[in-house]
């Protein structure tokens, strides 16, 4: 599955710009033009990305940044601005942007850092699970057998449990279901 | 009534400049001062000589003479002029005698090097402020579409073959948008030579830092640097990296000035008890004076097209400016131009 990108941005060439390029990377990607429209499209949809335009009308894209932080900590946030101020810069990456960029960017360089945050997200994603099931591999089930057949059952157990499906446990009466 | 000797006294005590003349141009009286300024030893050196003969060595008055105005006019007449390499400001009184004829000029002058200097400084200053804050919404403004171009055109180029005939086309529009974009940063740079970092540098480290960021310019003209620092240079209080930056503008213009193997020198001295100057001189081509005045206006370049956004000594001029220093530049045509800059000790 591709993974899903919002632009935000009140310039509507950049938008389209935008998402011609990312779209022709592979990604999925919903273009906006000012905060309202993000965080409606952001609820109802499931984002890996968002690129973020600094200087918008209304909400600008510091306060948007905070915003979406917000409501998802670990968002990626890259920014754009085309106005670039060493002020602007450090208050985007405290308020826990990923990258930021300046106009007139080359496709290749927010292509690749569009890459490179959702690599990073990824290996954070994988890292987080791998832990998780280290962890469960320690402290494992409390149920202790060499057999074979009931080291195939902890391994069901282990393939099923991070899983939101209701499980069906069959067997005679009296066998310890 | 006051006596001769204590008028000529008077007169003596002034310390501009003040010339009698008849209406022959004949110099009839001149005090101390005028004559301490034109090195004649007394008075008594020059009175019955014409005033163009005496001054200039001419043997005719000169051109846009004050005095001729007056004469003729009968009015009081006001000029600036240059000499010895101070600007004076001149006016020319007609003296009447009883028939209503000019029986003498009386010419008064003053100084005004130091006045007309800080005057040009503080439009100079003016200026920029005002080109800095036009130069910022200009850039900004510029930079969506330029984005919007670059990544329109380096689309386009995906979508089609080496081979195509349009190739050559959107490969000159991604270099024209790169060209703007330099350009554009040029102009923020300019804009905003906020001084944010500053802390106690030494001169030398500045220096030693601007010229290694122009090595390779060096070496490609064969240049050499002479460099010379004063005893007991005092730390001084700057933004090390936008002084390094005002200083490496400086540097690349006289690089580019200069002829190949030919010096560049740079001297560090105390200026007084509150500044440091750093003078870089060359032998270089020189700027025309009627370019002086311009040299640190953006945009303003003797470059070839392509060659000089004319931004540099703008850039420059602010960075020292914002940081309570001098720049100021001589130049003489053919012989090289002399930068000298002033950095306050204390910020």
């Amino acid at each position: 599955m591709s993974d899903k990108i919002l632009v935000v941005d009140d310039d509507p060439l950049i938008r389209k710009m935008l998402s011609t390029a990312l779209k022709k990377s592979g990604y999925e990607v919903t273009a906006v033009e000012d905060a309202e429209e993000a965080l409606r499209i952001f609820s109802a949809n499931s984002i890996d990305l968002v690129l973020l335009d600094i200087v918008m009308p209304k909400i600008d894209g510091l306060e948007l940044l905070s915003l979406l932080k917000k409501k998802r900590e670990d968002l990626i946030i890259i920014m754009m601005t085309g106005y670039p101020k060493i002020e602007t810069s450090v208050q985007a990456i405290k308020n826990g942007a990923y990258d930021y960029i300046t106009k007139p960017f080359s496709i290749d360089e927010i292509r690749f850092s569009v890459r490179k945050a959702l690599e990073y997200k990824n290996t954070l994603k994988e890292n987080f699970k791998l832990k998780k099931e280290l962890k469960n591999k320690n402290n494992s089930v409390e149920l202790i057998g060499d057999s074979p057949k009931i080291q195939e059952i902890f391994r069901t157990v282990e393939s099923v449990r991070d899983t939101d499906c209701t499980v069906l446990i069959e067997g005679e009466s009296g066998t310890g279901k | 009534m006051l006596q001769r000797p204590q008028l000529i006294a008077a007169f003596n005590g002034i310390t501009d400049l003040i010339l009698i003349l008849d209406s022959d141009y004949n110099i009839v009286f001149a005090n101390k001062a005028f004559c301490d300024f034109f090195d004649f030893e007394n008075v008594g050196k020059i009175i019955g000589r014409k005033c163009y003969e005496a001054i200039q060595n001419d043997n005719e008055y000169c051109i846009d003479c004050p005095t001729e105005k007056t004469l003729e006019s009968g009015k009081v007449i006001t000029v600036e002029k240059s000499l010895r390499g101070e600007i004076l400001k001149y006016w020319t009184y007609p003296v009447y005698n009883g028939k209503n004829t000019i029986e003498n000029i009386v010419s008064f002058s003053r100084i005004i090097t130091r006045q007309k200097r800080i005057e040009q400084e503080l439009i100079q200053s003016e200026k920029s402020k005002g080109i800095g804050q036009l130069a910022a919404g200009v850039a900004h403004e510029l930079n969506n579409p330029l984005c919007a171009i670059l990544g329109f055109s380096e689309l386009l180029k995906e979508s089609i073959k080496e081979t195509d005939a349009n190739y050559g086309m959107v490969n000159d529009i991604i270099e024209s948008v790169q060209q703007s974009k330099k350009l554009v940063q040029g102009l923020l740079d300019y804009s905003r030579q906020s001084v944010t970092n500053t802390d106690y540098y030494s001169i030398s480290d500045v220096v030693i830092h601007a010229i290694s960021m122009s090595k390779y310019k060096l070496r490609m003209k064969k240049l050499n640097i002479d460099l010379h620092y004063g005893n007991d240079l005092p730390k001084v209080k700057i933004d090390m990296q936008k002084t390094v930056q005002a200083f490496l503008n400086i540097i690349m213009n006289s690089i580019d000035a200069s002829p190949k193997e030919g010096s560049i020198f740079i001297r560090a001295d105390r200026h007084g008890e509150e500044y440091v100057s750093i003078t870089f001189c060359d032998n270089g081509c020189g700027i025309p004076q009627e370019n002086i005045s311009q040299i640190f206006n953006p945009f303003f370049t003797t470059k070839e097209v392509g060659q000089g956004t004319g931004l540099g000594l703008s850039i420059a001029h602010s960075i020292i400016e914002q940081q309570n220093g001098k720049i100021r530049v001589e130049s003489e045509l053919g012989k090289g131009s002399t930068f000298e800059i002033l950095l306050p000790v204390e910020n």
